[in-house]
């Protein structure tokens, strides 16, 4: 008899068992959350806003995942299966997570949830939380005093360039025209 | 409202600016001299200089010197505080009183950077004292409508919040002691420090009349 495995398609093809630190399960439902962070400056009278671009949002995935009794495709019993996973789970440091179809990426357990019922004897399920691991940053160290005279030196240029705007627009350094009223 | 109106209103504003920015006491020294040369210069001469196009750089100049001879931020705040009782007409006048806060928070700035900070507490009053300013002048300078203008000032608040934060981190905090028994200054010194030598720091701190009697409660950095 035919099984659904023999119907190919790329997708089906590519994919692999997930697994976290090489403890493998099976993937109810994933998702994958990021974004860009930004800034939102609101200015008083005026009704145009600026969203100030701050990088890249971290990536967090949520997967819900279980394991079932006399499973053939993972070795070992339910028991030891359900002790690799949470063993990876809880172990130090970042690892590989496995994604059935977007491959590998390093990241950190934030929080799992284990969950067994009475009603469903022999599957257990897990709610699984993982954040991006990254590299940890080249911290600039910044000359916070150099920085306080440039934008003291940015502010008193624009101040003064925005006095002579004003003093031009107002028609006061058209020296012909007020010559004669002085 | 005519030019010649408008000139009177620079002319008023820039003379009680000015007034207010000399009437600090450290007048000594070149600069000193410098800021009364071009202060006089500039009240006596602003309808000149606003023609010519040299007075927003001409103020400016007054601004920095003020700074560079060791004004102060009390005297600092003097100014700003009679700049922000002005009450303009005109858009020259207008413009004036609003950069001219900008001017005087840049000064600030530059104080704050030369001063050397003791305590947490004193950047933490000084913390207040600036935000205090900033939510006043946000509002003034809000009415230039001007983006930029806009954009350096919220740069020099953050500038001078960071650095006072930064400033504070390291710092020690202002402690209140209280004492079993009234000790002389070295006492208390080698008691709280390990060290007879920051007594006259304590003295000082506590504004004590005789260092041979320190009273019981006292003010101390706690390092």
């Amino acid at each position: 008899m035919a099984s659904i495995r023999d119907i190919h398609n790329v997708w089906r093809d590519n994919l692999v068992p997930a697994s976290f630190r090489g403890a493998v399960f099976h993937v109810e439902s994933s998702s994958r959350a990021s974004g860009r962070r930004t800034v939102v400056h609101q200015y008083p009278k005026r009704n145009q806003p600026y969203s100030e671009d701050m990088g890249r949002e971290v990536v967090r995935w949520n997967f819900t995942g279980y394991l079932i009794l006399r499973d053939k495709g993972i070795g070992g019993n339910l028991l030891s299966q359900i002790g690799n996973l949470l063993g990876a789970l809880e172990a130090d440091e970042a690892g590989m997570l496995i994604h059935p179809t977007l491959g590998a990426m390093l990241v950190m357990c934030e929080r799992y949830s284990y969950s067994d019922k009475r009603t469903a004897g022999g599957y257990v399920e897990f709610d699984m939380q993982f954040v991006e691991a990254g590299s940890p940053a080249m911290m600039p160290s910044i000359d916070i005093g150099s920085n306080l005279s440039s934008s003291a030196g940015a502010a008193e240029s624009s101040a003064a360039s925005s006095m002579s705007s004003s003093m031009a627009s107002s028609g006061l350094t058209s020296s012909g025209q007020q010559a004669g009223i002085l | 409202m005519s030019v010649k109106t408008e000139f009177d209103e620079i002319d008023e504003i820039v003379e009680r600016t000015l007034a207010n920015l000399l009437a600090f006491t450290g007048k000594e020294g070149r600069s000193g001299s410098e800021l009364r040369l071009r202060a006089g210069d500039l009240v006596a001469r602003t309808a000149y200089y606003v023609m010519d196009g040299s007075f927003p750089n001409r103020l400016l100049q007054c601004f920095r010197l003020a700074t560079t001879s060791g004004i102060s931020l009390n005297w600092m705040d003097r100014v700003i505080q009679g700049l922000t009782e002005e009450k303009p007409s005109g858009l020259a006048a207008t413009s004036v009183v609003q950069n001219s806060l900008i001017f005087a928070l840049a000064q600030e700035g530059r104080v704050i950077r030369a001063t050397q900070f003791i305590s947490r507490d004193d950047v933490d009053a000084t913390m207040r004292r600036m935000k205090k300013w900033f939510d006043i002048i946000k509002d003034i300078i809000a009415d230039t409508m001007s983006g930029p203008a806009y954009q350096d000032f919220i740069n020099l608040s953050a500038a001078i919040t960071r650095y006072l934060t930064d400033t504070a981190r390291p710092l020690p905090r202002m402690l209140r002691y209280e004492l079993a028994a009234t000790m002389p200054a070295l006492a208390v010194s080698q008691y709280i420090y390990g060290e007879g030598d920051r007594s006259d720091v304590l003295v000082a701190e506590n504004k004590i009349v005789h260092p041979a009697f320190m009273q019981r409660t006292l003010r101390a950095v706690s390092a």
